[in-house]
């Protein structure tokens, strides 16, 4: 298995971080809006006091796995799943420009040769094979818009 | 969705090969895209579905609906307003869009970006009380809100949706302040004025004519000018002398902005036509509408007057978001 | 009992051939999407909702609840077949179940899970004709400064039964409640956090986040995990239990369902709370209590029966109040909006055909997975010997397909993406991300009640704590977040005394 091998604790303390800092950012895009006052809370009441928690909790969460760690180390994203998601991104923006056929036939194609370990020639005609099959499904039967793109019927 | 990329892709096409703007005579040569800002099912929806199956004889072309829902509506206003103007995408929207959401949220589009082709008829806001309220026609309600400033709540649709500044641009008329209470929809507003958590009701129709007839409610004050046969005890805005403060549901048909005009008024005349089959009528009977066809011209002028008076209620009550 | 005649048109609604053909699709449909991995009941409705505005109301909600069954049902025979909870409220079904699967039991778990469910259904359905009503009337005194404290409490609830350590699923519920407000201000017509995109007024899309939390997310586990051991259908002979299993299973199932139901008519509590419950008496009441964790019948019985009434009960919050119990019950909710159905204590006396056909359509479904899908749960373990590098790949496109039929919006898809990676990530480290979604789904209504209620007392905060309705919940909410601060103080005080 390749992938980032990272220790429990600190990957469980960066995200508990993380979520301190989106609770930064929640109080400073919620700066500009109107809190009211106790009274009647305006708009931006409710975002900064969850700004606010957030960034509490979260180090609180932090603090915790630091407290608690331990020797266990955790895969994050071996190549499968890197992969996986990377094609998954790409498909999501070229969905609606390139349409539903031709993405989603690389998308499949691509898979399949890396999670499936199929040579990328089968692999290929497998996920056209799949797309076609997928739109006459739901296009044809079910009737649900998919986007047509470049691909012509 | 398909339909709309296709057509784009069509349409530039056909502008590539042929060269020269579709000629009016023949138009529609294909079927035309009628966006609907709304999701399936709702009272737009239905509304736009049927003027479409109305219009597809008299037009001689597949209308192919395709709802667009987002912000209020918005968002399918202004993918007609950016759309090719060719005659081939067209929307069917009702006024939120167009007469109030622009001010409160920054839209991409104003009165020029879009050409008003005709409107359908429109379905009133009503403001009702409980049974045992001090008031029993419209002239006493206005009398106690008058004389208590601030101490009544309304439920309504939404601070600065259609409903609210329908209602508030009466107030502003009457001098009368009544505390303003938002609920997610008509249907909330009922329970919660029927559990008694605010004063009056302020919504459509359909909500709470079951609960007048069961004596739960009585109806005083409606924003249309005139009253309404389902509602025979409610005053319209023309008895108390407020006529000219009408605010409405309505729903219309636009086009892009810069649309041939041979093609718009042929637009209008099919679409016209549509809206006095006997289908169409009787699907606008049972939403529990009005109708009231309004050709391009009446249309536009709606729009423009309701838009600014809208602005100016928005900005008395302070949902303005341009000035910020 | 003007109940029951209601109940009767239901029924003779959802018995209409073609209605019937779509509670068999649903069923079909929902067991299949349930038995996938990264696939639960939520995104098998949600991928069939765009359908259902092409049917009438009735026809949709049956379609949907035939879904919603068939999933479940799904995610109990991976719980029982291979150990994977495919939905939160099968974790329990997990222990017991698992554990007779490789005894060779596993038809009878698969039957006593599906009986028990039927019957689950059936005591629910009961239960509503008698309480339903009154406790619809008793809602319309539910007001804005109730509906906080109501939410609050149901929050609470969430976080006492959450499987991650508190503070995290406090964490959790905050980051939920967080996105929660982006979106159009219904108080003020502010924009909050959309940067300028109309298609985010209306806020974060339900869908597309949770597809992405929960779906997405995970595919990218199970891809890093090695795959599971793939278990050889049961024969239609084994699927009957024995007289002994019989005999255990019985008053474990009559328990679940008086348990379920209970739990189901508190608003907010979802399946996993009442599942737990009824595991728990189950081994309470036990004889042999050893037995629990090692294969015991009435471990699968009593926390399968109970989920099931559950569902039947908390149509009652999720119909009257508009508090779904679980994300997969929000998607009815939605479809009941689409089709101008607003929930409220008027919905019972007003649109009874649309309340009681849903509970028919619901118990029909349960109906149709007990006579027709045990004997095709062979065909649906045989999706699971697929591979995952090909199965991974089409349930990935599914759920693009699910999403963007929704709106089309490129918008939503980029949700997806994202709450995959963001799930992803936290499920990695245990972060329980459905506190997340619980808290997303309520956290817009929480705050306008809360507003609300203080623009109706102009300011004044003693407004939560007046009338029945909110006093009522906030004595639950002061009990449990009592009991819960009981609880962590005495892990606190355990934790000290075993450190050295």
């Amino acid at each position: 298995m390749t992938g980032l091998s990272v220790p429990r604790w600190a990957g469980d303390a960066a995200v508990g971080l993380a979520l301190a800092l989106g609770g930064v950012a929640l109080l400073w895009l919620a700066a500009p809006i109107p809190r009211g006052s106790v009274g009647t809370p305006g708009p931006g009441f409710m975002p900064t006091v969850l700004g606010v928690a957030l960034i509490g909790l979260g180090l609180a969460c932090a603090l915790r796995a630091w407290r608690e760690r331990d020797g266990t180390a955790v895969t994050l994203a071996d190549r499968k799943a890197a992969v996986c998601l990377v094609a998954l991104a790409a498909a999501a923006l070229g969905f609606i420009p390139l349409g539903f056929v031709p993405t989603v036939a690389l998308l499949l194609a691509v898979l399949f040769t890396v999670l499936a370990g199929k040579p990328w020639w089968r692999a290929a005609l497998y996920g056209l094979g799949a797309s076609l099959a997928l739109h006459g499904v739901f296009q044809r039967i079910l009737g649900l818009g998919l986007p047509a793109g470049i691909w012509p019927f | 969705m398909r339909g709309i990329l296709r057509g784009v892709v069509a349409g530039v096409l056909a502008a590539g090969l042929m060269t020269g703007p579709a000629v009016a005579q023949d138009y529609p040569a294909r079927p035309v895209t009628l966006i609907v800002p709304a999701p399936p099912g709702g009272g737009t929806d239905v509304f736009a579905r049927q003027i479409a199956e109305a219009v597809e004889p008299i037009l001689g072309q597949k209308v192919i609906v395709d709802n667009r829902a987002g912000g209020g509506g918005t968002v399918g206003t202004t993918l007609v307003s950016a759309a090719q103007p060719d005659g081939y995408t067209l929307g069917f929207v009702w006024n939120s869009p167009l007469t109030t959401s622009p001010h409160s949220l920054t839209v991409a589009y104003t009165p020029d970006s879009y050409a008003p082709v005709m409107s359908i008829g429109y379905s009133s806001y009503v403001l009702c009380a409980a049974p045992d309220f001090p008031a029993a026609t419209a002239k006493e309600l206005v009398e106690r809100i008058k004389a208590e400033p601030g101490k009544y709540t309304y439920g309504n649709d939404g601070i600065g949706g259609t409903m609210q500044l329908a209602a508030e641009r009466v107030f502003a008329k009457l001098g009368a302040k009544v505390r303003p209470v938002p609920f997610g929809g008509a249907g909330e507003t009922a329970r919660n004025f029927l559990g008694g958590h605010v004063t009056f009701y302020g919504g459509s129709l359909p909500p709470i004519l079951p609960h007048v007839a069961a004596g739960k409610a009585k109806c005083l004050l409606l924003t249309s000018a005139g009253r309404n046969p389902a509602l025979p005890q409610a005053s319209g805005l023309d008895d108390i002398g407020l006529g000219a403060e009408e605010t409405v549901l309505w729903w219309g048909l636009i086009a892009p902005a810069r649309t041939p005009p041979a093609v718009l008024a042929k637009l209008e005349k099919a679409f016209m036509a549509a809206a006095e089959t006997d289908r169409f009528k009787d699907a606008m009977d049972k939403q529990g509408a009005t109708r009231r066809v309004l050709g391009a011209r009446e249309t536009g002028a709606l729009i423009r007057s309701e838009l600014a008076a809208l602005g100016t209620v928005a900005k008395a009550i302070g949902v303005e978001r341009k000035a910020q | 009992m003007e109940s029951l005649g209601y109940l009767m048109d239901g029924f003779a609604v959802a018995f209409t051939g073609r209605n019937l053909l779509l509670c068999f699709v649903g069923c079909l449909w929902g067991t299949a999407v349930g038995v996938l991995p990264g696939l639960g009941p939520l995104a098998g409705m949600a991928l069939l909702l765009p359908l259902t505005f092409k049917l009438d109301p009735a026809g949709a909600v049956i379609m949907l609840a035939g879904i919603f069954n068939g999933a479940m049902y799904g995610g109990s025979t991976t719980s029982i077949l291979m150990r994977i909870p495919g939905e939160a409220a099968s974790v329990v079904t997990c222990i017991d179940g698992y554990e007779m699967a490789k005894r060779g039991r596993a038809g009878a778990a698969l039957t006593i899970a599906a009986v028990g469910s039927f019957v689950g259904g059936t005591v629910s359905i009961v239960g509503l004709m008698a309480v339903g009503p009154l406790l619809a009337d008793a809602m319309l005194t539910v007001g804005p400064a109730a509906e906080f404290v109501l939410m609050l409490t149901a929050l609470l609830v969430v976080s006492a039964v959450s499987s991650s350590p508190p503070v995290k699923t406090l964490a959790m519920i905050v980051l939920g409640l967080a996105l929660g407000t982006v979106g159009l201000d219904q108080l003020t017509a502010w924009p909050r956090f959309t940067f300028g995109s109309l298609d985010l007024t209306d806020g974060i899309n339900f869908v597309a986040l949770s597809i992405g939390l929960f779906g997405v997310s995970e595919i990218l586990l199970n891809l890093d995990e090695a795959a599971p051991q793939v278990p050889r259908a049961p024969r239609l002979r084994e699927m009957l239990p024995t007289r002994q299993e019989i005999r255990e299973a019985a008053p474990a199932v009559l328990r679940g369902s008086g348990v379920g139901f209970l739990f189901g008519l508190v608003p907010g509590v979802s399946h996993i709370i009442s599942t737990f419950v009824a595991y728990a008496i189950e081994k309470k009441v036990s004889k042999t209590p050893e037995k629990f964790g090692h294969g015991a019948v009435a471990g699968v019985a009593g926390p399968e029966t109970a989920n099931n009434a559950t569902t039947g009960a908390s149509m009652i919050p999720l119909l009257v109040l508009g508090i779904p119990a679980i994300p997969a019950t929000a998607i009815l909710l939605s479809a009941l909006l689409i089709h101008g159905v607003q929930p409220g204590p008027l919905l019972m006396s007003e649109h009874p055909q649309v309340f009681w056909g849903l509970i028919a359509s619901l118990y029909l479904g349960n109906a149709i997975l007990v006579v027709l899908n045990l004997p095709l749960i062979g065909i649906f373990v045989s999706l699971l010997r697929t591979p995952m590098g090909v199965l991974a790949p089409l349930v990935l496109v599914i759920c693009l397909i699910g999403v963007y039929s929704l709106k089309g919006s490129p918008l939503d898809l980029a949700i997806l993406v994202g709450a995959g990676v963001v799930g992803y990530v936290l499920r990695k480290f245990s972060y329980d991300v459905a506190p997340l979604l619980l808290a997303f789904v309520l956290g817009d209504r929480m705050e306008l009640s809360f507003r609300r209620a203080l623009t109706i007392s102009d300011g004044d905060y003693l407004v939560f704590v007046q009338g029945p309705a909110a006093r009522v919940f906030l004595a639950v909410l002061v009990l449990i977040g009592g009991l819960q601060l009981a609880a962590m103080l005495l892990g606190w005080r355990r934790r000290g005394a075993a450190a050295p």
